[in-house]
């Protein structure tokens, strides 16, 4: 009976020995873009020379919904991440005779939680708006493909998520003497558990995550 | 296909003579330590075959499959298949209404995360079960069970460990 058991055992443990593991668990765990606490500090490093910092300020309130708010620089941005996505305030504007006209403000879905592997995203947003008598057109596309897990470029990061973005904004500034003027950018962004992001490589740009301070809850 | 195979193998040739059990079991699975939230609550399903070493004492294999579905009405689903080795230990094998015991289980368990178009890496890893039974009679020869588990996977970085509450319907059959 003893040889049985050990025998049974033996052939239960060989069969699945040889089977892959990866920390699904953590993963699954993981803040992959931690929204908060207030103070929360990203410091990027720019190929090329420069640097960018990010800070998590205060929590506010936009388009009628708490959020948020980060600082880069002069810029603001607006963020809620809960009930399984991450949501960014989209504002956006069309240069038309030196003014910004506002154009589309609206919360957009920027991640679903958790991040798979294959996971593919298409965000679309189509606007019009007038301007001393003129009817400005604008339209927004968004596609993004997840990848990973990963390791970051720079192999200061496991368990990475890439996420490569095409984004294509198209402006028409409907009177005489104007074209529709398209633009498109393609970028990927790699996300590390519980940091965010730690890498942005773009056509023109690499930025690299220097260093991350949690902040205080 | 081949590693069920394998397994019903085992199962038989463990099973040469005596008495086995067999039971169908069902569970919800909580899960705790953060991996879950982002997913439902779990249902699991599984048979187990279990040789009687004695009245009180048994010992054998079982295959469960758990299911986890999206916590906030996406698309990400997570599976786990558990094939393990199970002991277990009742106090009172013939009490009518109430037969407490003790069961454990070890083995190992296959994750996979998907979610839309996505599917990520499947891994395997050890798998370990305790817990307690409430086990009674239905009539001869049938008896059920009611149990509460605590169970962990143990993959790498972090474990995915989660609370089971279960109930199974068993019956003895004599080789």
């Amino acid at each position: 009976m003893k040889k049985t058991i050990t025998l049974t055992v033996f052939v239960f443990l060989m069969l699945f020995a040889a089977c892959e593991s990866n920390p699904i668990y953590f993963r699954l765990s993981s803040d992959y873009f931690p929204v908060s606490p207030t103070g929360a500090t990203w410091e990027y490093s720019i190929d090329g020379g420069g640097s960018k910092i990010v800070t998590v300020v205060d929590q506010t309130i936009v388009g009628e919904r708490p959020c948020w708010r980060f600082q880069s620089g002069a810029d603001y941005s607006y963020w809620i991440n809960e009930k399984g996505k991450l949501e960014k305030y989209e504002d956006h504007t069309v240069m038309f005779n030196g003014f910004k006209v506002p154009i589309y403000q609206a919360w957009i879905t920027m991640f679903d939680w958790p991040l798979v592997n294959g996971m593919v995203r298409r965000d679309s947003v189509s606007a019009q708006a007038v301007s001393q008598g003129v009817t400005l057109s604008h339209t927004w596309i968004r596609n993004q493909i997840v990848s990973g897990p990963e390791v970051s470029p720079d192999g200061a990061w496991s368990d990475c998520y890439r996420v490569h973005q095409e984004e294509m904004v198209i402006n028409w500034i409907q009177t005489a003497g104007f074209d529709p003027e398209t633009t498109v950018s393609v970028r990927n962004i790699w996300l590390a558990p519980d940091v965010g992001i730690v890498m942005i490589q773009s056509t023109d740009s690499l930025i690299t995550l220097t260093s991350f301070t949690g902040g205080e809850e | 296909m081949y590693k069920t195979m394998i397994l019903m193998l085992v199962i038989s040739a463990v099973v040469m003579a005596g008495t086995i059990d067999v039971a169908v079991e069902s569970a919800s699975i909580t899960p705790i330590g953060g991996w879950g939230k982002n997913l439902s609550n779990g249902l699991a399903g599984g048979l187990y075959g279990s040789w009687l070493f004695s009245p009180k004492f048994r010992a054998g294999l079982a295959i469960e499959g758990s299911v986890f579905g999206d916590g906030n009405q996406g698309s990400a689903s997570f599976t786990q298949i558990k094939p393990m080795a199970t002991v277990s230990f009742y106090m009172r094998p013939h009490g009518r209404i109430f037969n407490p015991g003790f069961v454990m289980a070890f083995g190992y368990n296959r994750s996979r995360l998907s979610s839309g178009d996505g599917v990520d890496p499947v891994s395997w890893d050890p798998f370990w079960r305790a817990g307690i039974r409430w086990n009674f009679s239905l009539g001869s020869p049938w008896r059920a069970g009611l149990g509460l588990d605590l169970e962990g996977v143990m993959a790498s970085e972090k474990s995915g460990d989660a609370f089971r509450l279960t109930f199974g319907v068993s019956r003895e059959i004599q080789l």
